[in-house]
């Protein structure tokens, strides 16, 4: 086997060194959640952008390797140890304290940031962004496809009740607006339809509206040195607000507790609830899936927030990309993610990639103001009004866990509310 | 036995003790020299000697993870080997229908286990509308299975049982072929009952499949990752999180590599402890060489 | 009914014999039996409640979609990996066992327990080990590095499982090759594995599942599509933007298939077991 291969290897070698003759071939593989071979927008758009970009610099290749999405910021960072990394791979937001809280990324500032146009550095809206992966002055990363979490309703069920977005503008109206909307529709004591949706379990768990309303009360989580705090009013009023939706008012099934995310977006796109917190990024997925109802009837609102006159945070994350610092191919790394980062890239990735435009320039192209684009729209302009980020440093990942569990712990009776909090503050920032 | 070859057993074991020396055992020196290290995204900071023995030792929430393990590998064990046992007799005779059965009892067990645990999932769920199907005429309607930790830890149990009974079914049917023919035989001319036969031939000459069949099932059980992580997630609250689960979660989630090594090696000196305690049982009632 | 007596307890027989194999079917199935049907359901039908359990409209599209996905390559490599473990895990293992089972020599009960001590621990815990192990010696990503972690994961259980078949198998035939001048891999081979034929089969069902079914290793050592393996593909239908039942159960009974008719093929040997008398040895 070994003879085998050293023998590929080494024709492979021949035959590079032959076509080196003509062009320097530099080969950049890259780690990534999506295959270009398969199909869907994003896809499609990453696969049009190599091409693109293999036409503008012939002498690279760009390989891509696609990984499950949910181990990629570990293996990136176990490959780097152990020599083998990728040259450029793809983390998502509440991973980055693998990348910060490691030496496998390069700083991108002098590789690619320093040689943005003063134009483009204008143009592009996610600037502040990098507050969230600069290290002293060293920038781990650069954003590619941002999401949020957003305030996801049925507008047919809300045209029902007589409710429109404003009703649901705060948290307290949520809640009355739930009541409303929880219902039993065939009489068979059993309700049907639930004000809204949550998964509260500690596996495939996402952001719950006990974690932003705290993250609204409280200013953020973390200080500047990561050391989290919720172990106060603000936490206890969010939690209190999930513990009192399933127990006592009633318009969140109890299964909640034992549901994942996923297990929670499936009910939704069931028709069994009427709203949930839910990222942009599933918009899609579940319009096509919705079953027994009609998925255009989905509607997105800005997360609610604590006081009137205030929305809630619209939590800044998504999928960023990094370069490993040993890389051979620094230069051709640098320059793809500069590409894939840019305005020709942020093109693709909106149309066809139906992303978050990441450039003012795009966000104000016609192609935004089409009506099939009016989910997008609304979530950038959500967005562009409440963006909050979420420190890259600080451990964040598993922070909705805790929440959740304190929320079950309190429901079980298995801990008080405050025992519940200082538990999960404690799990926290045992993390950092 | 053929002991004159003085050699010959330790050539014939090499390549085994070798492949396990260098594929499980090299992985366990370096995962015991993470336990005596602070480990932060799988980069080892500082030697802290036995540090992380004693914050593990010390967690409440480890201990609860031990008491869930406990009370879900012992109920396991003991169904899924009596089930697995009784579905061995029952389809022991060769015939086309147990033919068919044994694949049947066998599917849970070939389907991989991610996907078992999920679609068992989906059927515990009451607002899927599946275990309502069940449950509502029975008057319990307002059961929620996954959402009580009593009723949660009981699906657990059943997701290891409905998956590995065939395990224990093949393990023992297997023994079972080694049992002459001949021996029922003659006890059956001889009007044994069904019951004398089984307890004076079945139990006695099946001791060392039955031996295998309970430890390696216990250390599956006791090492399962899976049913927690998907079928439970550890909940309601921790009442499912096992101490896999838990050292899961401190290895990939809570990022502190060195805790979660160091509650694995205990893990396994648990493990070895109680396998020596089996091997001793069953060396008394005699037949293990 | 017969006023037969004996007739009358065949009928009783013949009922519960039923009876118990409809509950068997029914509790081994009917999870299975759902994710099938869904399988065979358009997108927006799957998570319909109250739930259908005959599809509304049936559909092959996420089988359409699992093969286009290169479904086949990795379905290859699972097979080509699976196969060659089996193979390692059976050969290696039966000799090992062998030597256990037939030989006394110093240091026999301390292998036997270290046996079982591989197989006790939690391969969760070796994962990041054994990652920065075969980047060192360059098995990272390659097939011959998972089929030489699924031997090792998987020896201890198949010397286990033959050590106890082979001390049922009567000692004296063994004698007799020997004494015709067979070595003692000779008398292995052509005397001791075709009596263990069960065992063997057994042993290689119990490998089998496990190295088509691994998730965990694959997922961890293997980064390139070339390697990949089914269970890792299919796991890309709980993807980012959403769980994608119907790929992923479609995945999950195409892979099973393989599996039962393996098992069907080998049932044969399996049922055989072993005939005619023997004395314990």
């Amino acid at each position: 086997m070994k003879k085998f291969w050293s023998i590929g290897g080494g024709l492979l070698a021949v035959s590079l060194m032959a076509s080196s003759a003509a062009i320097a071939q530099t080969t950049l593989t890259m780690w990534t959640f999506l295959d270009i071979n398969a199909k869907g927008g994003r896809n499609a758009a990453l696969k049009q952008m190599i091409s693109d970009f293999e036409a503008v610099n012939p002498d690279i290749k760009v390989k891509v390797e696609p990984q499950v999405w949910s181990t990629l910021a570990e293996k990136f960072v176990l490959g780097s140890n152990a020599g083998n990394a990728p040259d450029i791979g793809w983390v998502n937001s509440e991973n980055l304290g693998f990348i910060m809280n490691s030496d496998a990324a390069a700083d991108l500032k002098p590789l690619v940031l320093d040689g943005w146009s003063d134009q483009q550095k204008q143009d592009f809206l996610l600037n502040s962004s990098f507050s969230a992966v600069t290290d002293g002055d060293a920038v781990k990363a650069m954003p590619l496809l941002p999401s949020t979490w957003v305030l996801m309703y049925r507008k047919d069920l809300f045209d029902a009740a007589g409710l429109t977005p404003t009703d649901v503008a705060t948290w307290d109206g949520v809640t009355k607006a739930a009541k409303l909307l929880t219902k039993d529709t065939n009489g068979d004591g059993q309700n049907d339809v639930w004000g809204i949706g949550l998964g509260l379990s500690q596996e495939r768990f996402s952001v719950t509206p006990a974690f932003l309303a705290t993250v609204d009360g409280n200013g953020g989580i973390f200080d500047d040195s990561c050391k989290a705090t919720f172990d106060n009013d603000a936490g206890r009023a969010a939690v209190t607000m999930q513990v009192d939706w399933i127990d006592k008012d009633k318009v969140t099934p109890r299964e909640a507790l034992a549901m994942s995310s996923d297990d929670a977006i499936d009910q939704f796109a069931a028709g069994r609830y009427a709203m949930m917190i839910i990222a942009n990024s599933r918009y899609e997925q579940i319009q096509r899936t919705a079953a027994g109802w009609d998925g255009s009837h989905l509607a997105i609102a800005p997360v609610p927030g604590t006081n009137a006159g205030k929305p809630g945070p619209a939590l800044l994350v998504g999928w960023w990309a990094v370069q490993w610092s040993k890389s051979p191919n620094q230069e051709a790394a640098a320059k793809f993610i500069s590409y894939m980062s840019g305005l020709d890239g942020a093109k693709l990735w909106n149309v066809p990639g139906e992303q978050i435009p990441t450039y003012r320039s795009v966000a104000e192209r016609p192609e935004m103001s089409d009506p099939v684009r009016q989910g997008l729209r609304v979530t950038s302009e959500i967005l562009a009004n409440s963006g909050v980020l979420m420190p890259g440093k600080c451990n964040w990942g598993r922070t909705q866990a805790d929440f959740n569990l304190a929320t079950q712990q309190v429901i079980l009776g298995q801990a008080t509310l405050e025992d519940a909090l200082r538990q999960a503050e404690q799990a926290t920032n045992d993390r950092q | 036995m053929f002991s004159s070859e003085k050699f010959t057993p330790y050539r014939l074991v090499g390549l085994a003790v070798l492949v396990e020396l260098g594929f499980v055992i090299v992985p366990l020196v370096i995962g015991f020299w993470y336990s005596v290290n602070r480990v932060q995204f799988f980069q080892i900071r500082s030697f802290t000697g036995f540090d992380n023995y004693w914050r593990v030792l010390t967690s409440p929430s480890v201990a609860n993870a031990l008491a869930v393990t406990v009370t879900f590998s012992v109920i396991s064990l003991v169904l899924t080997f009596v089930i697995g046992f009784g579905l061995a007799m029952w389809l022991e005779r060769s015939n086309r229908l147990n033919g068919v059965m044994q694949a049947v009892v066998l599917i849970p067990y070939m389907i991989a286990m991610l996907v078992g645990s999920m679609l068992l999932k989906w059927v515990f769920s009451k607002e899927s509308g599946l275990s309502d199907l069940v449950l509502a005429p029975m008057g319990m309607g307002d059961v929620s299975i996954l959402a009580d930790p009593e009723t949660a830890m009981a699906a657990l149990v059943y997701n290891a049982v409905w998956r590995d009974s065939a395990f224990a079914m093949i393990m023992l049917l297997a023994g079972l072929k080694s049992i002459p023919g001949h021996l029922q035989l003659a006890a059956r001319v001889d009007g044994a009952s069904a019951w004398y036969r089984f307890r004076r031939i079945t139990l006695p000459l099946l001791q060392v499949p039955i031996f295998i069949t309970m430890i390696r099932l216990f250390i599956h059980l006791v090492n399962t990752l899976t049913y927690p992580l998907i079928l439970t997630g550890g909940g309601p609250g921790t009442s499912t999180e096992t101490v896999v689960l838990k050292m899961y979660r401190l290895g990939f989630n809570d990022n502190v590599l060195g805790q979660a090594n160091a509650l694995a090696i205990m893990v396994f000196i648990v493990n070895i402890a109680l396998v020596a305690v089996l091997l001793r049982l069953f060396k008394k009632a005699g037949n293990i060489q | 009914m017969n006023d037969n007596p004996y007739l009358r307890h065949a009928f009783r027989r013949a009922a519960l014999r039923t009876v118990v194999n409809a509950g068997i079917v029914f509790f081994a199935l009917a999870p299975i039996a759902w994710g099938v049907l869904s399988s065979l359901k358009p997108t927006n039908q799957i998570l319909e409640v109250p739930p259908r359990f005959i599809p509304q409209d049936v559909t092959l599209e996420h089988y359409e979609r699992v093969i286009g996905d290169k479904g086949l390559l990795f379905l290859g490599n699972s097979a080509l990996i699976s196969a060659i473990t089996i193979v390692c895990a059976l050969a290696i293992g039966s000799i090992a066992a062998y030597a256990i089972a037939r030989y006394e020599f110093p240091g026999r009960k301390v292998l036997m327990v270290f046996t079982i001590g591989v197989m006790s621990i939690p391969i969760a815990s070796l994962l990041i080990p054994t990652f920065t192990l075969l980047s060192v010696v360059g098995l990272i990503n390659t097939h011959v590095g998972l089929i030489l972690l699924y031997t090792a994961y998987q020896l201890p259980i198949v010397i286990w499982m033959l050590y106890g078949y082979f001390l049922s198998l009567p000692v004296e035939v063994e004698h007799a090759a020997r004494i015709d001048g067979y070595t003692a891999l000779g008398t292995l081979r052509r005397v001791v594995l075709p009596l263990s034929k069960p065992a063997l089969v057994a042993a290689a069902l119990f490998v089998l599942v496990f190295a088509w079914n691994d998730f965990v290793v694959a997922v961890t050592m293997t980064s390139s599509e070339s390697v990949r393996t089914f269970p890792v593909a299919v796991y890309f239908y709980l993807g980012f933007y959403g769980r994608e039942w119907g790929p992923l159960l479609a995945a999950a009974v195409i892979s099973i298939i393989p599996i039962i008719l393996i098992f069907i093929v080998l049932q044969r040997y399996f049922i055989s077991g072993l005939t005619g008398g023997g004395v314990k040895g």
